[in-house]
């Protein structure tokens, strides 16, 4: 491995996080302010990539895509948000009957997909103005990945606003530390919630969207993503956007580099790590001691 | 007054037990080959849901990768016929038991430390480190993992494990032995023990009891169980691949559990069940996953309602009485949110 | 002799100074109050000495031996007993069952996985003198979850004393009691055995005053005084911290 080729893949790896990003941050927000453990969210990236690979195209349709995929993952989201809140006095402390409902949407979602797409795998192609590559290193950058990085620095950056400018965020970073007492304030937890899966949504549609010229949709998404997030939930800290931030970089480039030099024994490594992680520090690497 | 003290409630439930033994004991005599292979298939999932069961209701302990332990006990068993000249079937169950014990005592310290969400977190990765683990190396069989496992002999016992009807009661030996394990020792100091830790480990700990050292046992104990599975798994399929492992299987035994409830009698049930009912629905049609996924959903949002445990105890309080308690509280009632204290006051 | 000393004992978390380089001795028989007002840093204390927290600096001292780096159970195990402030219970489990918990861990049968749980004679007959002991034969077959409050506090204390210890840490025992019913349990707990040691915690001063040999009074994280209760009765000194003024004369 030269130093260049280890550079280029480390690029690669922060392309990927960044992506990763987008979607584990409202993966991480539900789960931090409403201790909602929503599993349909890796099968809503699902739809979110097949409709971006359906409605978008070529030039300016691209735009239509992403726009589509973000739109597809609102709605969805936030349907799942509708069900679960039928019964949050049920389900909203139970992880357990969370885990079995949003499996089952999951499931439904995923079924949806296959039947919809047929089960094959489809992609979009980047518009031409971001097609090629960019030599570097005696290797090619596609310069894509370069704009994937950059869009999703700036809903990153947008993201980060929002969670310390605003009081939207405000109430999202008190209802992560400590909710019941957002709610003895008198804040409508419920709406808040609706709108942090709302959000969420959005989030993950932007990623499918985005990212569908790079890993286009294909079945076996809603899991393998699914497990990304969860590692990057779990080692970033629950409802923590930055742990998350720095957790999905790392993700992203172990793959890279997993993938890069140890083909066979990627996942292996990864998830090895992840044990030596939770092993050393069980609160994660940016988590409080939070049971 | 006295038909009422007939059907209490643990009468009620060892009734249904016999019954429902009776009935697995009846399958075979009752269904064709076809329909009997797919009742050995419950008996896997049965068995692998006992164990997941073992570890959440008795310890609150959620695994969402006892796949691993399935796929370690399936792929050894495989080996033994195919590569260790093993044939007997009960050497094979006993090698597969020592091998998912030592395999799983490493993840059993890590995980023992662990809570919740990274105790799921934890145990998944370490069924999917098994799972790229079984796809990649060769000696294993990559993707299409270890084929022609041919039965092995049953030795004392002449048994034919060919035979669908002998190899079923073989699956229901195998379910049966687990399942009465897990609950003699449920009902053992030492289980008394794994359940006051999952009421209140700080009492416990005050106590003197180790938390960690008991996690350990329960977890390794768990495995195995689940590794068992796995055995008679394979030699059912007679081949052994790396869909074994598949976060699927772990999240299917983990929803049996919850569907299941409170006692061991339920995700037993409900595992031979869903075999079923999976199996006429996807013979019915394409989109069979679809609809159980809805079927989820539909019981988890009925799941405010669907409470045996609270159904029971209202029963009970109605009657005026005290709930009966039983030393094998294998029924447990939901694990408490916060220790809060009651502010009754005797006067 | 003293039985338990915290020695020095400081514990901060996340730059806010808890205790304040504290340093209590529990000699044996000794009934040792501490008291102040919250914020005082007494639970903590009672954490530390009983292992679930570590402090920041100083030790912590059992029968002469250094058990600061010992985790809870290691402590319980080497005669360290204590009931928390807020009631600490199995709630799945009956009464008899509780206590028998209790019982056992010090037996070598409590690992055993095999062994039904009710034929362990030695545990169940030790646990049936206990419950008559602490009054709760009446309610010996209930689960936990299903007592009044009072109870619960006295199913604690049986718990925790179950078996011999050479101190016993008691944290607000008489927290959502009357006065009459926390007498009653010290009363029991005080019953105990003559060379236990006995560190609580109460806000009922009368109560202190009258049950403990010693006090200590603790303000701001930091030992302010400590003497006979008495001394600290007549002192003021309580007057001053509770009530913020001086005493009268």
């Amino acid at each position: 491995m030269t130093p260049a080729e280890a550079v280029f893949q480390l690029l690669i790896g922060l392309s990927f996080g960044l992506l990763l990003f987008l979607l584990a941050s409202g993966f991480t927000l539900t789960f931090g302010l409403a201790r909602f453990v929503n599993l349909a969210h890796g099968a809503v990236f699902l739809v979110a990539a097949y409709v971006a690979t359906s409605v978008g195209g070529p030039g300016w349709r691209f735009v239509l895509g992403v726009g589509a995929a973000a739109a597809t993952g609102l709605v969805l989201s936030v349907v799942v948000y509708a069900l679960a809140a039928s019964r949050w006095r049920v389900i909203g402390e139970r992880t357990l009957v969370q885990v079995l409902l949003t499996f089952g949407a999951l499931l439904v979602l995923a079924d949806y997909a296959r039947s919809h797409w047929d089960g094959l795998p489809r992609s979009l192609v980047a518009p031409s103005a971001l097609d090629g590559s960019w030599a570097f290193a005696g290797s090619a950058f596609p310069v894509y990945r370069l704009f994937m990085m950059g869009a999703a620095l700036v809903v990153a950056a947008l993201l980060w606003w929002l969670q310390e400018r605003t009081s939207f965020g405000a109430l999202v970073r008190a209802g992560v530390d400590d909710r019941e007492m957002l709610a003895a304030l008198g804040v409508s937890t419920r709406r808040l919630f609706a709108a942090v899966f709302a959000l969420s949504g959005v989030l993950a549609g932007l990623a499918a969207g985005l990212g569908a010229p790079v890993l286009g949709a294909a079945m076996g998404q809603e899991f393998d993503i699914l497990v990304l997030a969860l590692v990057i939930v779990v080692l970033g800290g629950p409802g923590s956007l930055a742990g998350a931030f720095a957790a999905s970089l790392a993700v992203g480039v172990a793959d890279a580099y997993g993938k890069a030099f140890l083909p066979s024994f990627a996942e292996f490594t990864m998830m090895g790590l992840v044990i030596v992680v939770l092993a050393w520090r069980p609160a994660g690497l940016f988590g409080t001691a939070e049971t | 007054m006295s038909v009422r003290r007939a059907m209490t409630v643990p009468r009620v439930r060892r009734v249904a037990v016999v019954l429902g033994l009776v009935a697995l004991v009846a399958v075979p005599h009752v269904g064709d080959a076809f329909q009997v292979t797919l009742v050995v298939r419950g008996l896997v999932w049965a068995t692998l849901a006992a164990s997941v069961w073992f570890l959440l209701r008795i310890c609150d302990l959620p695994s969402l990768g006892h796949a691993a332990f399935f796929g370690i006990g399936a792929y050894t068993a495989g080996l033994a016929v195919t590569r260790w000249q093993v044939d007997n079937v009960f050497a094979a169950l006993g090698l597969a038991i020592v091998v998912t014990a030592v395999l799983s005592l490493p993840i059993a310290v890590i995980a023992g430390r662990l809570r919740n969400m990274q105790f799921i977190l934890v145990t998944l990765a370490f069924a999917e480190m098994t799972r790229s683990l079984a796809t990649r190396w060769a000696e294993l069989g990559g993707t299409d993992g270890l084929v022609g496992v041919i039965r092995p002999g049953a030795w004392p016992f002449g048994l034919d494990l060919s035979d669908a009807t002998t190899y079923y009661y073989f699956a229901l030996a195998v379910l049966l032995a687990g399942v009465a394990l897990l609950v003699v020792v449920v009902r053992s100091p030492f289980g008394a023990v794994l359940r006051g830790i999952r009421d209140s480990e700080q009492r416990v700990a005050a106590l003197g009891y180790n938390p960690l050292v008991y996690r350990v046992a329960a977890f390794v104990l768990s495995a195995v169980v689940a590794g068992s599975a796995g055995v008679v798994h394979t030699y059912l399929n007679r081949f052994a691949n790396p869909t074994d492992v598949a976060p699927l299987v772990s999240a299917r035994a983990l929803l049996i559990v919850v569907l299941g409830g409170a006692a061991i009698a339920g995700p037993v049930t409900v595992a031979i069940l869903l075999t079923i009912i999976e199996d006429a629905l996807s013979s019915h049609t394409d989109r069979w996953l679809g609809v159980l996924g809805a079927l989820y959903v539909v019981v988890a949002l009925a799941n405010g309602a669907w409470n045996p445990a609270a159904w029971r105890r209202a029963l009970v309080r109605r009657r005026g009485g005290a709930t009966p308690a039983t030393h094998a509280a294998d029924d447990a009632p939901p694990p408490p949110a916060r220790r809060a204290a009651t502010l009754e006051r005797t006067t | 002799m003293t039985v338990l000393a915290l020695e020095n004992v400081s514990k901060s978390v996340g730059g806010l100074d808890i205790n304040r380089d504290v340093t209590i001795e529990v000699g044996r028989g000794e009934r040792r109050a501490l008291v102040g007002p919250n914020g005082a840093g007494k639970t903590t204390l009672m954490n530390l000495a009983a292992g679930l927290t570590r402090p920041t600096s100083g030790r912590v001292v059992l029968d002469g031996h250094d058990v600061t780096r010992l985790p809870a159970h290691r402590r319980a195990r080497r005669g360290i007993a204590r009931t928390f402030q807020i009631t600490n219970l199995l709630p799945s489990m009956t009464v008899r069952e509780n206590v028998a918990v209790a019982v056992q861990a010090g037996e070598r049968s409590r690992c055993n996985p095999v062994v039904p749980w009710r034929r362990l004679r030695t545990v169940w007959s030790r646990v049936d003198e206990l419950v008559e002991r602490g009054r709760l034969t009446d309610v010996a077959g209930q689960p936990v979850s299903t007592l009044p409050y009072g109870v619960q506090r006295r199913l604690e204390i049986v718990v925790a004393c179950a078996r011999p210890a050479k101190v016993i840490l008691l944290d607000e025992p008489g927290a959502g009691l009357t006065s009459d019913e926390t007498e009653d349990l010290l009363d029991f707990v005080f019953t105990l055995g003559d060379d236990v040691g006995i560190l609580f915690v109460d806000h009922d001063i009368d109560l202190v005053l009258r049950a403990a040999t010693e006090v200590t009074v603790l303000h701001l994280g930091a030992v302010l005084t400590s003497g006979t209760p008495q001394n600290i009765a007549t002192s003021g000194i309580l007057d001053e911290i509770y009530l913020g003024r001086a005493a009268h004369a």
